[in-house]
């Protein structure tokens, strides 16, 4: 979480922003501007997201919509609203629940996450992807930013970055370079191996810092996993559902080695500790945040409200 | 716990908007509350009825700058505050984390390094009041939270000093005995060293999960911590010098704050590395679950006669299971039957703000909710009396109450009836020892009036034993036999004296005449540790749970017909004494979790058999039994179904999304269901394959099948609530 700069909007449709979710300076690059921000008259906060400067404001808005429809799918954030501002332009928001970007977790753990639980991050992940590609979408935005680690398990948002972006111009979508598939950076539409292979930079960034590594840098539960999906040919990549397997077993594996206590159905294994604390702290900052003018209610015109 | 704010809270307090309580007590109310930008807070309040007062108005100022002066750090950080309002209040930051009596209650005792890194930074808190001139004076577990980023040290004492009622009418001196100095306990000046013997009783509890004077009576707790030496059993050896010389009763003695925190030594790093993983995921549960608060008001009580005219009809007696879930949409709230004093909880889970069950399944909602209180220190775990049409709860320390079990409306209260260890149920009556007028009255038992709670007919009487006697108990009624124990000996207020001596006797309810009685053994001055903490009749067989005066505990069985011990056997383990005292029984066997789950013949306590399907080392819920099945829940992985018989596992319970289970809570059985408690709510689970429903809204509590009723009662610290038993 950091503190708004004055080239941020102060205002998008009827939600007053109160702070930005991405470190910018040094930040790794995602999809979406994204916001912490809260009605004016003081009821409901929300994660806020805005295109990318410069991007094209349709597309992504069709983009939004979609992730709209696919807000019930497991591990996306659950977009409730979306509108267009007269001058910020369009944007959608889901109601705030803590989250940290992956980026922020790993500043937070100060180093790569133990593999223990980027495995069950890959697992959920997997999942999803598996719930989402069984409807025929691809999610064509993933990468380590896009992710968000909630105390509920990891929610993406970047929904469709690439197909915003337009043919051909996949690495200036937001979606980090590295985490775009080969086949797409030569113009290739977005399919959903090509989701596989974000995800296992996703997974590499997260067990080692950084997208794309050497093999012998993975750790080795995620070794074999990772390399597949790193796979520049897309047939030789797992699909979501038996890298989700793959992963599942391998976290058996580790878990069972390591003797630790199964906690929860959607992180089997606890928080990093470090972790954990940013998440409570940024929560505890947001509930003592108070909007920029306190009784701000009446000058937000009635039109504005979504 | 996030409860629903009645007709009467404030709609506005200083700019503030209360969402829900948080808890409420007799000094006044603290809310979750939200500003006009949004802020969320936690806001206390002092009842203007108390604040008409000028010592009790002059006492929250000084709690209110207490708190600014322990600052952000090591306190909650304070907001606003307005001390000169009707309704004096106090705005401070929300913290998120449990107390530390919570804490421990999850976990159990902290690993040392997290009792040091612990102890450090209260260390630190202290330094910072005793700098400005603060004293604390009510440092406890219960003050003390612990965020992913420290402890923080809320509530002083100086409110409570004089509020805490309860108390004061049970005549010990104001605060908290278990961690009170001993110059505090006898009156005199509690200094900052006061604090530094609280600081080192609180790290007893966190390193040992028992406090150094252990618990019970206010009385007793004054006189130990005067006289006796602490108890440091279990205390990790490292950390006992500095504990014990903070614990001398002699201030002189006890090492200034920044010797002891030096001598903590506390571990580098941050302080959410040292909390085990179980307490911060807790912490990171809570922080989110505030999130999904959605404010809902009570409306007032319904059964005032201008809300009745209003509808033209009395209130029915329950709302239907559609209306409750139609109640969290706000539009029939008006329309729904309430009571005073009995609060609906809108259908809501307020750690995800859905439904808890899809549209077409149960509705697990809570039919009512009730005050209940068994006192800070239930001498024998607390216990709701189900008779046909009346649920009875302790009401408050000193009296019992009845309920309807429908609609959670209060029958009656009575003050006679003032010790709820002395009341029993067959389900069809309710008998009670009456209080006597004269300390050598005998000792006589009536039944009392459903209809109104007054005492009835005297169906016995034992005139060896005297009435007047605290410790005395009804155990259970069972084939025309009540079972009682009772005292012979000078009465004693608050503890056992060795000069009385006490008995079990089988009393029959058809001549009024004890059947047999056996001697028990005698107890030492000061002890508050009643005979026994459960008990249960099956057939021919009398089985109880005995304490002995150190404490420890014996499960024996007793032949109902002459009273002859058939065997016993003691009951080890590491829980509380409460949970480990819980055992189920039927026609074959008696069955036991404190050592793992085991199966004891009834005729001859020779095992049956043992379960060894556990995870090694995962604690299990005290068990269940219902038709030929044993349920036990079992710490990460949920309940087992296990064939009572032969102890081969029936089922392991499947899609728990929570499997943090409350231990100290066995299973509740329903027709089609089994009740079981995580530390985000119950979980229904089907008896036939070990499904489960998503946890449902249910604070921590334990939890009891009526089942002609078709209820589930819960009893909770501070509340009762029914739920539909499905």
């Amino acid at each position: 979480m950091e503190h708004l700069r004055h080239d941020d909007p102060a205002r998008i449709g009827p939600y007053v922003l109160l702070a930005a979710l991405d470190a910018r300076d040094g930040g790794r690059p995602s999809p979406d501007r994204r916001y912490i921000a809260r009605r004016a008259d003081g009821d409901g906060t929300v994660v806020l997201c805005l295109p990318r400067l410069r991007s094209d404001a349709g597309r992504w808005s069709a983009e939004a919509q979609g992730a709209h429809r696919l807000s019930s799918v497991p591990g996306f954030l659950p977009v409730h609203e979306t509108g267009h501002d007269p001058s910020g332009g369009p944007w959608y928001a889901a109601p705030y629940a803590p989250a940290l970007p992956l980026p922020a977790a790993l500043a937070a753990h100060r180093g790569p996450l133990p593999v223990a639980f980027v495995l069950a991050l890959g697992v959920a992940l997997a999942r999803s992807l598996t719930a989402l590609h069984a409807l025929g979408a691809a999610h064509a935005g993933l990468c380590p930013a896009a992710v968000l680690i909630t105390s509920d398990g990891p929610r993406t948002t970047g929904f469709g970055a690439v197909r915003t972006a337009g043919p051909g111009r996949a690495a200036n979508s937001g979606q980090e370079p590295a985490s775009v598939a080969p086949e797409q950076l030569t113009g290739g539409l977005p399919r959903p191996l090509g989701d596989v292979y974000a995800l296992g930079t996703v997974l590499a960034y997260a067990s080692t810092g950084h997208t794309v590594p050497e093999s012998a840098e993975l750790p080795l539960p995620l070794r074999a996993s990772v390399s597949g999906c790193l796979a520049r040919d897309p047939a030789a990549r797992p699909d979501a559902a038996r890298l989700a397997a793959e992963l599942a077993a391998a976290g058996d594996a580790t878990r069972g080695a390591a003797g630790s206590t199964v906690l929860d159905g959607v992180f089997p294994v606890p928080l990093p500790a470090r972790v954990a604390a940013e998440l409570v702290r940024q929560s505890a900052e947001v509930l003592a945040a108070e909007l920029p003018s306190p009784t701000g209610a009446p000058t937000v015109p009635a039109t504005a409200r979504g | 716990m996030f409860l629903a704010l009645t007709h009467e809270d404030p709609r506005q307090l200083g700019g503030y908007r209360p969402l829900a309580r948080l808890g409420s007590g007799g000094m006044g109310t603290v809310y979750l509350a939200r500003s006009g930008g949004g802020r969320v807070v936690a806001l206390k309040t002092m009842h203007a009825r108390i604040a008409s007062d000028p010592v009790f108005r002059t006492r929250f100022r000084l709690e209110t700058e207490a708190a600014r002066v322990i600052g952000p750090v090591h306190g909650a950080r304070v907001f606003d505050a307005d001390p000169a309002a009707e309704t004096p209040w106090l705005a401070t930051e929300y913290v998120l984390g449990p107390t530390l009596d919570e804490a421990v209650e999850l976990t159990g005792p902290l690993p040392e390094t997290a009792v040091r890194a612990l102890g450090a930074r209260l260390c630190a808190a202290l330094t910072q009041l005793h700098r400005s001139g603060v004293v604390h004076r009510d440092l406890k577990p219960s003050n003390i939270m612990l965020t992913a980023d420290g402890p923080k040290v809320i509530d002083f004492g100086i409110a409570r000093a004089l509020g805490d009622d309860r108390l004061t009418r049970t005549g010990a001196a104001a605060g908290t005995p278990a961690y009170m100095s001993p110059e505090q306990a006898t009156g005199q000046e509690h200094t900052s060293a006061g604090d530094v013997f609280a600081l080192a009783a609180v790290l007893t509890l966190a390193a040992a999960g028992h406090g150094p004077f252990g618990s019970g009576q206010a009385a007793d707790l004054l006189y130990r911590v005067r006289y006796a030496e602490p108890d440091l059993t279990g205390v990790p050896a490292g950390l006992l010098p500095a504990l014990s010389r903070c614990l001398a009763k002699d201030a002189a003695e006890r090492p200034p704050v920044e010797q002891l925190a030096a001598e903590l030594a506390p571990p580098a790093g941050d302080f959410a590395e040292q909390l085990p993983a179980v307490l911060l995921m807790e912490t990171v549960r809570r922080s989110a679950a505030v999130w999904s608060v959605t404010p809902h008001r009570l409306p007032p009580p319904a059964d005032r006669p201008e809300d009745v005219a209003a509808r033209g009809a009395t209130a029915p007696a329950a709302p239907s299971r559609r209306r409750l879930l139609a109640l969290g949409g706000g539009s029939l709230l008006g329309a729904a039957a309430l009571a005073a004093g009995v609060h609906y909880w809108p259908g809501k889970d307020a750690s995800t703000g859905k439904s808890p069950g899809p549209g077409k399944g149960p509705a697990w909602d809570m039919r009512w909710q009730a005050q209940a209180d068994y006192g800070i220190d239930p001498q024998v775990p607390s216990a709701p009396h189900l008779l046909e049409n009346l649920v009875v709860i302790a009401k408050d320390a000193n009296f019992l109450q009845a309920l309807d079990p429908k609609s959670g409306k209060p029958r009656w209260e009575d003050q006679d009836l003032h010790q709820f260890p002395q009341s029993a149920t067959d389900g069809r009556r309710l008998l009670a020892i009456e209080y006597p007028f004269e300390e050598t009255d005998p000792l006589v038992v009536r039944t009392v009036n459903l209809t109104d709670g007054k005492f009835g007919e005297r169906v016995g009487d034992l005139p060896d034993l005297q009435g007047r006697h605290r410790q005395n108990q009804l155990l259970g009624v069972a084939g025309g036999t009540l079972y009682v124990v009772g005292g012979d000996g000078p009465v004693s207020p608050s503890a056992f004296r060795k000069d009385q001596s006490w008995s079990l006797v089988a009393l029959g309810l058809d001549t009024g005449r004890p059947r047999w009685t056996v001697p028990l053994p005698a107890r030492p001055d000061g002890s508050t540790r009643l005979h026994f903490l459960t008990a249960e009749v099956r057939g021919a067989y009398l089985v109880l749970v005995q304490q002995a005066a150190d404490g420890g505990l014996t499960l024996s069985v007793r032949d109902t017909g002459t009273g002859r011990l058939l065997w016993d056997r003691p009951l080890g383990g590491k829980q509380p004494p409460f949970v480990r005292a819980r055992f189920a029984v039927d026609d074959r066997h008696v069955y036991t979790t404190s050592d793992g789950l085991a199966a004891w013949r009834l005729g001859d306590g020779a095992r049956a058999w043992r379960f060894d399907r556990g995870q090694p080392g995962a604690g299990q819920s005290p068990p269940t039994v219902a038709d030929d099945v044993v349920y036990v829940a079992e710490q990460g992985r949920g309940v087992l179904a296990v064939g009572a018989r032969d102890g081969a596992l029936r089922w392991a319970e499947k899609g728990r999304t929570d499997t943090r289970i409350a231990l100290a809570v066995e299973p509740a059985v329903g027709p089609e269901h089994l009740y079981s408690a995580s530390t985000s709510g119950l979980v229904a689970t089907r008896r036939s394959d070990g499904r489960s429903s998503r946890p449902f809204k249910a604070a921590a509590g334990r939890y009891f099948p009526h089942q002609r009723a078709g209820l589930l009662v819960a009893l909770g610290d501070a509340y009762a609530a029914g739920f539909p038993l499905l």
